[in-house]
């Protein structure tokens, strides 16, 4: 490759770099505003006020803060336990009306959940679901699914069925198969599926509304009306705190997921 | 009799939730957009919804708009991807490269009111980028800026879902190209093959039912997003997932049954798209197993 | 003038499933039209020397001539060599004739030309039938005749064949084996063939190149 046409290659790839990156630039610019408004580009002054407002005086912060992770980690843990045997079933075994129940699991990937939580809503109502933590986590539960399933399928397609086999012959029996065999194995799938669910239900905006009323607060509730027309300097911090959540659920995944691999490095088969 | 019901039972919880949760949802939905369990508890079959939709001008409007946004928004991304992922590919498999590909992948980590905003910020009149052209001298004042969020064009929600979604559809091919091993480029290359010859000849023919099947999942997705159009669209017309919102939650309660309807008409479009992506990715995979 | 020329190549070479060693002064000539069969062990380092001659592999001193030119710095793509590597490495997204006519559609010949000339060389190999056909529907043996089609088709300047007919059982290596010597009898075409086994090289060879560690033991004319 001849080192001048690399060259225009680099050009254009930086600019394409720079355009992705540019929607980041004023998220970090105004929340260290104050008074930041045309034609002033870069700040005159930089204060930590919006910060301040953020983390100190709004109260609704900490407990957004606080229901997000709540409702996140609920769901991750609902989805591990049902999808974990769903999983299995679906990779492992051959079954009647296997591509139906396949065809209405992964539904919610195309079809929005809103759809049905609209439709739905009477019934939540009627059963004291709306405005509810457990509603919002219920209603969290549909888009999430589907992408646990996958990732844990992925992961016990790559389980080979002689591994198990042979712990039977050993005389293994299924629980412990699974304690000792299975587990092990579909850990990153399971680290996958659970950074990949966080993420889904962190940045779930309409479901949340729809159940919870705006009396069940999370990050992305108390962000709106600073979004919509409020002040761009908090509703920034807002924005950051949320990217922040999401780097720090990337960076944790990665580092479980080395960790596992490094560990298993011997077992190269 | 244990051993045959046991993949059904390992599935059940799965399954109901997602049964009763999503499809009884849906069902609901469309029952009461037939007339069923309305706000009274009476329930009688009609289809008065469905006709009122389809002569409401709002109605229709919407279907188009949406469906203009959708297909601009996943075609734009689709290409966008293309054309980052073959710039990738001429740069090669190396440290920089890979720090390039994670920065492409960044948009990933912000949900999409949050892009949304993002692109307000940057776009609007009063935006950031409208004080550096002020700056620079190309605009002589605020309205000289061109409108790009709340517009008619939909532009502003079209640029949020490309910054969006190409790193997604990218996402969705990287796996398909790095199963290509070294060894097929090389003897390529003995035989006279240049990198973009090679990315002409063996790589594109391989991405292409998985890029058409994820382009459609964008356009699925686009299609029924709320959270964006809500943020950056204008008051009318409105998009139909905003359309639907909006009549259940801010309209009579006679009107809900017409806001399910809109709902369904909407699932059934996803939904078809759904099977057309399925059945692209499918045929991608057979091909790809020989690599 | 010696059509393919080895000065003093060195290369340092590491892989996770050998030790690491060093190919040490490698000195070669093949002659124009010659048939010689690099020989040794799994791991010698006959394969990289391959690879170095091919340019997939940069030395890390040496320089490599072809008819007289240095093309140590020339970039793979413009070497005019063709390779049978172990795997037949068809590509699975294009069909036989295709796959053949490739290294004619990379030289800019026009479709009906090259497809013409593809067609001729597979006939020549026993594959007349097979052009519509996908790698997945060729045998092992259809699918290395394939390769070595593709390769033949481009009339490079040297025929580069890494143990072609390892992954092959008994019978179909001593057919390929004949096959190619006739071949290379009626195309003189300048040919550099590796391989372990002594008899394959005996057969088919003008000069044999043994060795092992890296370094060259012996060069037979035969």
């Amino acid at each position: 490759m001849k080192k001048q046409g690399k060259g225009t290659y680099y050009i254009i790839i930086g600019i394409l770099l720079l355009a992705f990156l540019l929607p980041f630039i004023p998220l970090v610019i105004n929340s260290f505003a104050y008074n930041f408004r045309w034609p002033r580009f870069i700040p005159s002054n930089v204060t930590l006020r919006a910060f301040k407002y953020v983390f100190y005086e709004n109260s609704n912060t900490y407990e957004a803060i606080l229901n997000t992770l709540i409702i996140a980690i609920s769901v991750v843990v609902i989805d591990v336990i049902i999808a974990v045997p769903a999983a299995f079933s679906l990779v492992r075994y051959e079954f009647k009306g296997k591509f139906i129940i396949k065809a209405v699991l992964f539904a919610p990937i195309i079809i929005p959940s809103f759809t049905a939580i609209m439709g739905m809503y009477v019934v939540f109502i009627r059963l004291s679901l709306t405005e509810s933590i457990y509603g919002v986590i219920l209603a969290h539960i549909l888009p999430t699914l589907p992408y646990m399933l996958k990732a844990l399928m992925v992961s016990y397609g790559t389980l080979d069925i002689a591994l198990e086999q042979q712990a039977m012959v050993l005389g293994s029996g299924p629980i412990s198969r699974f304690i000792y065999i299975s587990l092990p194995h579909i850990l990153p799938g399971i680290v996958t599926g659970a950074s990949l669910t966080f993420l889904i239900s962190i940045s779930q905006y309409f479901l949340t509304f729809l159940v919870g009323g705006g009396k069940v607060i999370t990050i992305s509730i108390v962000m709106f009306p600073f979004i919509s027309g409020g002040d761009n300097a908090i509703g920034s911090v807002y924005g950051l705190l949320f990217s922040s959540l999401a780097i720090i659920n990337l960076i944790l995944i990665d580092l479980l997921l080395k960790k596992y691999y490094k560990k298993r490095y011997f077992k190269i088969i | 009799m244990w051993q045959k019901s046991r993949p059904y039972i390992l599935i059940l919880p799965s399954l109901l939730i997602i049964g009763t949760l999503f499809f009884g949802g849906l069902i609901l939905g469309v029952l009461q957009s037939l007339g069923f369990m309305d706000v009274e508890g009476n329930s009688h079959f009609t289809i008065n919804a469905y006709k009122q939709l389809i002569l409401s001008k709002d109605f229709t409007n919407s279907l188009v708009l949406t469906l203009k946004v959708a297909l601009v928004s996943s075609v734009l991304s689709g290409v966008l991807a293309i054309v980052l992922i073959r710039l990738l590919f001429m740069l090669g498999e190396n440290r920089k490269t890979a720090i390039f590909r994670k920065i492409f992948q960044m948009p990933m980590l912000v949900p999409h009111i949050t892009a949304a905003y993002l692109i307000m910020l940057l776009f609007m009149k009063s935006g950031w980028l409208s004080s550096i052209t002020y700056f620079v001298g190309i605009t002589k004042s605020m309205d000289a800026f061109p409108i790009v969020v709340n517009d008619p064009n939909s532009l502003g929600i079209i640029l949020t879902y490309i910054w969006k979604e190409t790193p997604f559809i990218m996402l969705m091919i990287f796996p398909i190209m790095s199963r290509i091993q070294d060894s097929w480029l090389e003897i390529a290359q003995v035989f006279g093959a240049r990198r973009q010859e090679f990315f002409v000849e063996v790589i594109f023919p391989l991405i292409i039912p998985t890029w058409l099947s994820s382009m459609l999942i964008v356009f699925a997705f686009t299609f029924s997003d709320f959270e964006v159009p809500y943020l950056l669209g204008e008051t009318y017309p409105k998009f139909i997932s905003v359309y639907s919102y909006n009549m259940y939650y801010n309209g009579q309660l006679s009107d809900r049954p017409m806001a399910l309807a809109a709902n369904f008409i909407l699932a059934i479009i996803t939904a078809m798209i759904g099977g057309l992506a399925y059945k692209l990715a499918k045929k991608g995979y057979t091909k790809e197993v020989r690599w | 003038m010696a059509k393919l020329e080895l000065k003093n190549i060195c290369k340092k070479y590491e892989s996770e499933y050998t030790e690491p060693f060093l190919l040490t002064d490698i000195k070669l000539t093949i002659e124009e039209g010659e048939f010689l069969s690099i020989l040794g062990p799994s791991g010698c380092g006959k394969t990289t020397i391959l690879r170095i001659i091919t340019g997939i592999i940069k030395p890390d001193s040496g320089s490599l001539f072809v008819e007289n030119v240095d093309i140590t710095q020339k970039p793979i793509e413009k070497r005019n060599f063709a390779l049978v590597a172990q795997q037949p490495l068809i590509f699975p997204n294009m069909n036989v004739i295709d796959n053949v006519a490739f290294g004619l559609k990379m030289k800019g010949i026009s479709k009906g030309e090259r497809l013409d000339l593809a067609a001729a060389m597979l006939s020549k190999l026993g594959l007349k039938g097979l052009e519509k056909r996908f790698s997945s529907q060729l045998s092992g043996g259809e699918e290395q005749r394939v390769a070595i089609a593709r390769a033949l088709v481009v009339k490079p300047k040297v025929l580069l064949m890494d143990e072609p007919f390892n992954a092959l059982h008994e019978e179909l290596r001593i057919n390929m084996r004949e096959l190619l010597h006739n071949i290379h009898k009626e195309n003189r075409v300048t040919t550099i063939f590796v391989t372990h086994f002594k008899e394959e090289a005996n057969f088919l060879s003008d000069k044999i190149v043994s060795m092992s560690k890296g370094k060259i033991d012996e060069i037979k004319k035969l």
